[in-house]
């Protein structure tokens, strides 16, 4: 998949991290002990959450990192396609010359054949 | 015709637009004579009479400037990408040549701290989300905006590439094509040759075929059924249908008393194997 296409999808990802941190928190609320005796169990939601945050913060980074540069301007690249535009109509007249050439060749050969398979029946 | 349109939208399978019915085989004839003859005074007359403009017969011209409208949506006939003051986002990075990589890293960096402070605002005043969502909104399209503008570049040279490959992909086909018709050359001028020399010395093939017959029988069975097939191939492609059956029954009658075939047969064997690849080659450019 190519780099472009990957990079919008890690932005998107982290933006959906942020989303999905903040409702975990809002619906698994850690518990508040009512009263002192009952000790609670606290699950460390925060703390993955926050990892994971700076986790994608980070992949992001790297992806940013290896971005391609733009090295040829917009007219360089046009400049370019004209000119593969051009020699490929010329390989196509050379094609197309090649193939008439064959077809006269494969009548010849055709001939030829005949002339073998009729000296075998009749000989 | 409004309440049929008004059905069709709905239908699975909408009619096609009532103007099918002008195209009748003397509208058409009308059409041309009007094209080639603009002036002549009968041709406008019966022109007049029609209900409609007779250049509505063809196709509409292509679309030169503006938008137009294609499966419910508006496209810009220049295709080009919005800047942001149009989508009325405002600009968080330079204008001009900017260094994408460091814009983008601080548009990351600031998304994530942008984030931190949402948190905060929830736990202290959770009424005021709003501007922090927002900026974080605008920062994340601000990154997906500069990553836009990559988009074209990156179009042109796949073109680019696309068109490379064609270019080597013409280039190679068209180089086997010459090679096999240079192979296909020389066992035509072997060929030749053979029938020059067959016309002088035909004793000696009578004991060369006496002497090996078992070896030469597989070679012959071989090669008048490759011989048989391929010229039958060949034969019906030239529209010679009758020539097949008497071929192959004659060709078998005369397995043990082939003379002057032998000699011709390696060599035609041969022949009969380019000729296939020939074909295949031919078929490839139909």
């Amino acid at each position: 998949m190519d780099r472009l296409t990957q990079l919008q999808d890690a932005i998107d990802k982290l933006a959906l991290l942020f989303v999905s941190s903040l409702d975990h928190l809002t619906k698994n609320a850690p518990l508040v002990p009512l009263n002192q005796n009952i000790p609670v169990v606290n699950t460390d939601s925060a703390q993955e959450l926050a990892l994971d945050i700076s986790r994608q913060a980070k992949e992001l980074e790297t992806l940013i990192d290896n971005l391609p540069g733009i090295s040829q301007t917009p007219e360089d690249q046009t400049r370019d396609l004209e000119l593969l535009g051009q020699q490929n109509a010329q390989a196509t007249e050379d094609y197309e010359a090649a193939v008439s050439e064959a077809k006269i060749l494969l009548q010849e050969v055709t001939l030829a054949l005949r002339d073998i398979a009729e000296d075998q029946s009749h000989s | 015709m409004e309440e049929a349109s008004a059905q069709q939208q709905g239908a699975a399978f909408p009619a096609p637009p009532y103007y099918f019915q002008r195209y009748t085989q003397e509208n058409i004839n009308l059409l041309e004579k009007a094209n080639a003859d603009p002036e002549n005074a009968e041709i406008t007359k019966s022109l007049e009479a029609l209900p409609f403009p007779i250049l509505a017969l063809e196709p509409p011209p292509p679309v030169k400037k503006g938008a137009y409208w294609m499966f419910g949506r508006a496209w810009p006939v220049q295709d080009s990408l919005a800047t942001l003051e149009e989508q009325g986002i405002e600009q968080l990075y330079p204008k001009g040549s900017i260094d994408r990589v460091k814009e983008l890293k601080k548009l990351n960096h600031s998304a994530v701290f942008n984030f931190l402070e949402l948190v905060h605002t929830l736990s202290t005043s959770p009424g005021e989300f709003a501007t922090k969502v927002d900026q974080i909104r605008v920062i994340f399209i601000n990154m997906h905006h500069i990553i836009n503008e990559y988009r074209p570049h990156q179009a042109r040279e796949t073109l680019k590439l696309m068109m490379e490959d064609q270019l080597n992909r013409k280039k190679n086909e068209t180089a086997a094509l010459r090679k096999t018709c240079a192979d296909l050359r020389k066992q035509l001028a072997t060929l030749q040759a053979l029938k020059q020399e067959r016309l002088q010395p035909p004793g000696l093939d009578n004991d060369v075929e006496m002497s090996a017959p078992a070896s030469s029988q597989s070679h012959i069975s071989s090669s008048t059924t490759a011989i048989s097939t391929t010229t039958a191939s060949s034969s019906t492609a030239s529209g010679v249908g009758t020539k097949p059956p008497r071929r192959l029954s004659g060709s078998e009658d005369k397995r043990k008393s082939i003379v002057d075939s032998t000699p011709l047969d390696p060599i035609a064997i041969k022949n009969a194997e380019t000729l296939a690849r020939m074909m295949d080659l031919c078929d490839d450019i139909e």
